[in-house]
């Protein structure tokens, strides 16, 4: 077998992986917390409804970054995979509004979402939108994070596992270089 | 006939600015670099804890309790719907947490460890002048009450469109806080940060590749252990010392003349 014939086949293996797992039961299936969400309902005033849930272990992460090419961190704006040992991401969809109109600018509570020992590190406002990351610390390193980031049109709630202290880093970094737009930028580029 | 500066950031707004580690619209930085000035918005934050009522976004009853802490939730206040607004606050488990992930840098580790509370907010008031002047009482009001406090102003730049203040709070030959403060009215960009905990102001630059916060580049350059710069604030008081206020700056710390209008102050 050529070296391509192996790449073509690796990959197809990869993926096959890869999406027999997103296909398992509990996979797509997964959803936030419900006090969470049930209080970014009541902090928005507006339901939500669930548009799509995937929750990947360190494996399924990594095959499902490693197809999409994100095993390696591919600049300083992207989410080194090499670090996270789990992600989850839950989608939901907020109420059209009439057209002309935005949904109000949101201002997210985290304290009161039952978080408990989770730390609220950053808060991005602005232009309707509001990203919160909260984290959390074991006994030595930074290693699990949540980021919730409420857009016109929906919310989506990621929670990663894993060396999270980098990323927390790039999230402030981005947010010292970049203000707002770099902050969110890193944030969001954890949804994969 | 065009008088700014050939390094002048302001002009460099654009995006692609930005990600060069520009900040947009700095004017300030030919002094002060980005990094630095950054780094003055966070300690800027930490000072204002005995000044505001309330809470900053995570700071904590023990972060709260530090001498060196100050909230700046004020500056939170500033911002309306449709301005951009992020705050940071980290508390001492997540600065420990951080300091022992960077433990490949014992420079950075020594530092962030020495840290009990980072707390910032940057506003983009962008043309917006009722909030602009708002921003520009609070600084003025806030650094009139921290230097009425045990604060001392370390470095100072105000000019006709840029306000720069870097206050520490220093006690037995140590810096417990450190507040930067920074208004520019150009690009409508606010920025208070405060730093809480024991600081080393000659290697508190260390951190910048951990925790990127205005300011403290330059603050690095003046511990001299950076490269040299054209900053002002390179005159600024050693770590561990006391600064003094109302030192006169040393030459080259004064702006070029016919250039700014403002006064500039780097104790």
């Amino acid at each position: 077998v050529s070296r391509l014939g192996r790449v073509v086949y690796g990959v197809g293996g990869a993926a096959v992986i890869a999406l027999g797992c997103l296909a398992a039961p509990g996979c797509l299936a997964h959803r936030a917390p419900k006090k969470v969400e049930a209080e970014i309902e009541s902090q928005l005033g507006e339901p939500l409804e669930r548009e799509s849930g995937v929750k990947l272990g360190w494996m399924s992460t990594h095959l499902v970054a490693g197809i999409v090419g994100h095993v390696e961190s591919n600049g300083r704006d992207d989410l080194d995979f090499g670090d996270i040992t789990g992600i989850s991401v839950v989608t939901y969809q907020r109420p059209a509004h009439p057209a002309g109109t935005r949904s109000p600018s949101p201002r997210l509570d985290p304290r009161r979402m039952g978080f408990g020992d989770w730390e609220t590190v950053l808060d991005i406002r602005g232009g309707g939108e509001q990203t919160l990351a909260l984290a959390r610390c074991g006994r030595s390193k930074v290693h699990e994070m949540v980021l919730l980031s409420i857009e016109d049109d929906e919310v989506v709630v990621v929670r990663v596992r894993g060396r999270v202290d980098r990323l927390l880093t790039k999230l402030l970094r981005g947010a010292g270089e970049d203000g707002p737009e770099g902050a969110r930028r890193i944030a969001l580029s954890a949804r994969p | 006939m065009d008088t700014r500066e050939p390094r002048d950031v302001k002009r460099m707004n654009t995006r692609t600015d930005r990600r060069m580690n520009m900040r947009p619209n700095m004017k300030l930085s030919t002094k002060l670099s980005t990094k630095s000035v950054w780094t003055s918005v966070l300690a800027a934050l930490l000072s204002l804890g005995p000044i505001g009522a309330s809470a900053a976004l995570g700071a904590d009853s023990a972060a709260r309790r530090l001498p060196g802490f100050v909230d700046g939730s004020g500056f939170g206040e500033l911002a309306g719907d449709e301005h951009e607004i992020v705050e940071v606050s980290l508390g001492p488990s997540m600065l420990g947490a951080l300091a022992r992930g960077a433990a490949k840098d014992p420079e950075a580790e020594s530092v962030l460890s020495g840290l009990k509370s980072v707390t910032a907010y940057i506003l983009q008031l962008d043309g917006d002048a009722p909030r602009i002047e708002q921003a520009a009482k609070l600084i003025r009001e806030t650094a009139e009450r921290l230097e009425h406090g045990d604060w001392e102003r370390i470095a100072r730049v105000r000019e006709a469109k840029e306000h720069l203040e870097i206050f520490v709070l220093s006690a037995d030959q140590k810096v417990q806080g450190l507040v930067v403060l920074i208004l520019d009215r150009d690009s409508g960009e606010v920025v208070f940060a405060n730093l809480a905990g024991t600081i080393d102001l000659a290697r508190i630059g260390e951190i910048s590749d951990t925790i990127h916060i205005p300011g403290l580049n330059e603050l690095k350059k003046k511990g001299g252990t950076g490269d040299e710069g054209e900053s002002s604030a390179d005159d600024a008081a050693p770590s561990g010392s006391k600064p003094s206020v109302g030192e006169k700056p040393k030459a080259g710390a004064k702006p070029d003349s016919g250039e700014r209008a403002g006064e500039e102050e780097i104790s």
